[in-house]
């Protein structure tokens, strides 16, 4: 966790996308709130493979959320249990579902994944918009501010600093 | 930037690849695994499974050595399956439907015995509590049992002074009390007798009042003084008399009293016999209570097993609702939300075992106490979790027969109709020539066994919503009956008995059974188990009858001599006084001109 936080530091502070960044917290999002051994989390897998988005970030953000997801799942349960029974017109796109071939194993028709699932879709545009304003403002206007403060460049210019530099240069490489 | 990331494909497939490579490697396993935890805790015993082999491409199961334990009797299966093999319908099995179209089940097995115990470990029993609906059944049939004998006969060894120590008989304190009360009586009437006016003075009065009426007065001043002396003196011999009388009369009373208690003491003894008995818990069974031990039990114990099997398989079998009434959701634990099921509009139920084709292969050694089936095949159909979706009723039957001539035929049918809101289902038996010696297995510790004999049963249970109906009928020829030690007391009554037959009326619901049983050997074990007792306890009652007799009956007979020599001389004292009291002169004279007239006639 320590390692992740870190590494999303220096992701921040390096030249990566903020689009990236953000797009994998959103992503590590979905497998965060929901009940982890779900179909839809491969189909989240492939998106984070196949689209360059930033794992570190998204491993992070299913550790975060995970815990999250402790607190939320009575919301989420209530949340699911609305949108399977309560709504109307959603009852016949639901029963279709169920009798349509392969969607049964989805368990879509369990309330706290319905419900955190839909929740975790509806936050993701804002949780992938906010996150990449975050990173944007961040380096425009904090990281700018320490890099500016004259201990940073005191401790850029240890030997310390340098010998941290060559280490993490060497297991990258 | 681009946002394709080819080469992240390759993880993906990677990933992929190995999650398949463990199912395939691993998923019989898994299965197996789940398979036992789940069968078992339905059953609330474990479940084995020696071997599962699934095939992912064919979708063909094949379980080798199934083994469901008895959950009465943890080291015995309630049945054994050598293998059983099916299809899974792939169509289905896209929806989560699993459909098996045919299933063959080989090598069936009934009460065989385990190697390990089949008790559930902890982990499930602690799932099962959690999922357990107590039941309460306030007396089951089986529960019938025969008195303790034996009592009678330790009756009979013990002395009738040993058998009484330490009770408290009433008869026996009845007499104490009513020695005391008839000493306290004696004293007060002794005091009383004293103050009463004695013989003496009562005779010297008679005595006075005689010589007044021989001295006469001639000269007629002094006359008023001399009837004012007679008057005085006959006033106070009235006086005594009315006290003399009012005492014998009290007396008589009270002596009455005293003696009509002491007829009580005779109640009390037969009450003391009565409580006696009592207290030495001899209860006289009834001729039923003799059916049920030597057969009835044992058949209500297969009834009962077959309800709390009935009632294992209904729970995975729901009746249909009422129009217009929703499916309840499958609740989860916490924070594992609820399954909601939404009609199936199409298609199969969830699972739907279509039909199950069952074969015997005889074997040798199936162990003791197996029931050795010579023949044995059968079907099931339309087994589904959604009976009201597969609009079919669930049937059965299994016929055979049992080797070494034990059973000549064996048929079990039935159906379960769970379509409807309320269940529709009925089980029939029916077994032809039991023979009792070479189907019962060790001989178990019975007051009365059923030793040998052939066996016609025939028989049906039913459930209709939740009350049960059923009837089974047990002709029993050529009966010979094992007499345990504790009642051999009965051995003469079921020494030459005749073939009977046994009728157990089934009722009541699932949850409170009830059964009723009636015998055609009802009136003829009735009148012998009567001799038999009466005979038994006549003895034992003579003993204790005469030992409270020898108890009571000295201080009975004190008392009463008492109560007599108080009633002679009370009585006696105050009798003799009146006597002399009746001595007075007839004609006293009077004041009144009577008398006067009557002095100097």
């Amino acid at each position: 966790m320590i390692q992740q936080i870190i590494s999303l530091i220096r992701l921040i502070h390096s030249e990566t996308d903020p689009r990236q960044i953000s797009l994998g917290f959103a992503l590590g999002m979905i497998p965060g709130l929901t009940p982890f051994m779900s179909l839809h989390n491969i189909l989240v897998l492939l998106a984070l493979l196949f689209i360059r988005a930033n794992i570190s970030a998204a491993i992070l953000s299913w550790a975060v959320f995970s815990l999250l997801a402790f607190a939320l799942d009575p919301l989420f349960h209530r949340f699911g249990l609305f949108l399977l029974t309560g709504v109307g017109p959603l009852l016949g796109v639901w029963t279709s579902l169920y009798n349509a071939p392969l969607v049964p194993y989805t368990k879509f028709n369990n309330s706290v994944l319905m419900g955190s699932l839909i929740f975790s879709l509806l936050a993701f545009y804002p949780i992938y918009w906010g996150g990449r304003i975050m990173v944007v403002k961040y380096r425009e206007t904090i990281m700018e501010r320490l890099n500016r403060l004259k201990i940073v460049h005191v401790f850029r210019a240890s030997s310390l600093y340098k010998w941290y530099s060559r280490y993490s240069k060497l297991r990258i490489g | 930037m681009k946002m394709i990331r080819w080469k992240g494909l390759i993880p993906f497939a990677v990933i992929i690849g190995l999650i398949v490579l463990f199912n395939l490697l691993f998923l019989d396993r898994i299965i197996k695994g789940i398979v036992e935890d789940q069968a078992s805790l339905a059953v609330g015993a474990r479940v084995d499974i020696g071997d599962l082999r699934f095939g992912i491409f064919s979708l063909n199961v094949e379980i080798r050595d199934l083994q469901v334990t008895n959950p009465e009797q943890p080291m015995r299966n309630a049945v054994q399956v050598g293998s059983m093999a099916f299809d899974l319908a792939a169509a289905p099995l896209l929806k989560k439907k699993v459909v098996i179209e045919r299933m063959s089940v080989t090598d069936l097995a009934f009460g065989t015995p385990r190697k390990t115990s089949g008790a559930l470990p902890r982990k499930l029993q602690q799932k099962l509590e959690t999922r357990k609906r107590p039941v309460d059944i306030e007396r089951k049939i089986e529960d019938c049992v025969l008195p303790d004998f034996s009592k009678l006969f330790d009756l009979k060894k013990g002395s009738a002074g040993e058998l009484l120590a330490g009770v408290n008989l009433q008869s026996v304190a009845f007499i104490a009390d009513y020695q005391k009360k008839l000493t306290s009586s004696k004293a007060v009437w002794e005091k009383r007798l004293a103050a009463l006016p004695t013989k003496e003075t009562i005779e010297k009065d008679v005595k006075a009042l005689q010589g007044f009426k021989d001295q006469r007065p001639k000269d007629v001043t002094q006359l008023p003084a001399y009837l004012e002396k007679v008057n005085a003196l006959q006033q106070k011999m009235k006086e005594t008399t009315k006290i003399l009388t009012d005492a014998q009369q009290e007396f008589q009373k009270e002596i009455g009293s005293l003696k009509s208690s002491l007829k009580e003491v005779e109640k009390l003894k037969a009450q003391d016999l009565k409580t006696v008995m009592g207290k030495m818990g001899i209860h006289i069974p009834s001729s039923m209570d003799l059916i049920c031990v030597l057969l009835g039990k044992d058949v209500a114990q297969k009834v009962n097993w077959a309800v709390a099997w009935y009632r294992k398989l209904s729970t995975f079998m729901p009746p249909g609702k009422p129009k217009g009434e929703k499916e309840k959701p499958v609740e989860k634990p916490r924070l594992k939300g609820i399954d909601i099921r939404f009609p199936v509009t199409r298609g199969y139920p969830d699972f739907l075992l279509e039909l199950a084709e069952f074969s015997f292969l005889p074997r040798k050694t199936l162990g003791p106490e197996t029931l050795p089936f010579s023949r044995l095949a059968g079907q099931l159909r339309g087994l589904t979790t959604q009976p009201s979706l597969y609009n079919k009723p669930t049937t059965f039957s299994l016929e055979g027969s049992l080797a070494s001539g034990i059973a000549k035929e064996l048929i079990i049918s039935g159906q379960i109709d769970h379509r409807l809101a309320s269940a529709n289902d009925r089980i029939d038996l029916n077994i032809k020539e039991l023979n009792v010696e070479r189907f019962m297995g060790p001989k178990t510790e019975s007051p009365l066994r059923l030793a040998s004999g052939i066996l016609n049963i025939n028989g049906y249970l039913g459930v209709r919503g939740e009350a049960l109906n059923g009837k089974v009928s047990v002709d029993v020829r050529n009966p010979k009956i094992d007499v345990g030690a504790t009642a051999s007391i009965l051995t003469e009554l079921f020494k030459n008995m005749g073939s009977f037959n046994i009728t157990m009326t089934i009722g009541g619901t699932l949850d409170q059974p009830s059964m009723v049983l009636t015998s055609t050997a009802e009136k003829t074990l009735a009148s012998g188990l009567e001799n038999i007792i009466q005979t038994q306890l006549k003895g034992i009652q003579d003993d204790l009858k005469n030992m409270i007799a020898s108890r009571v009956d000295k201080d009975f007979k004190v008392a009463n001599g008492e109560t007599m020599d108080l009633e002679k001389l009370i009585q006696g004292g105050l009798s003799s006084r009146l006597d002399s009291v009746s001595l007075t002169p007839a004609a006293v004279p009077s004041k009144e001109k009577k008398g006067v007239f009557q002095l100097f006639k």
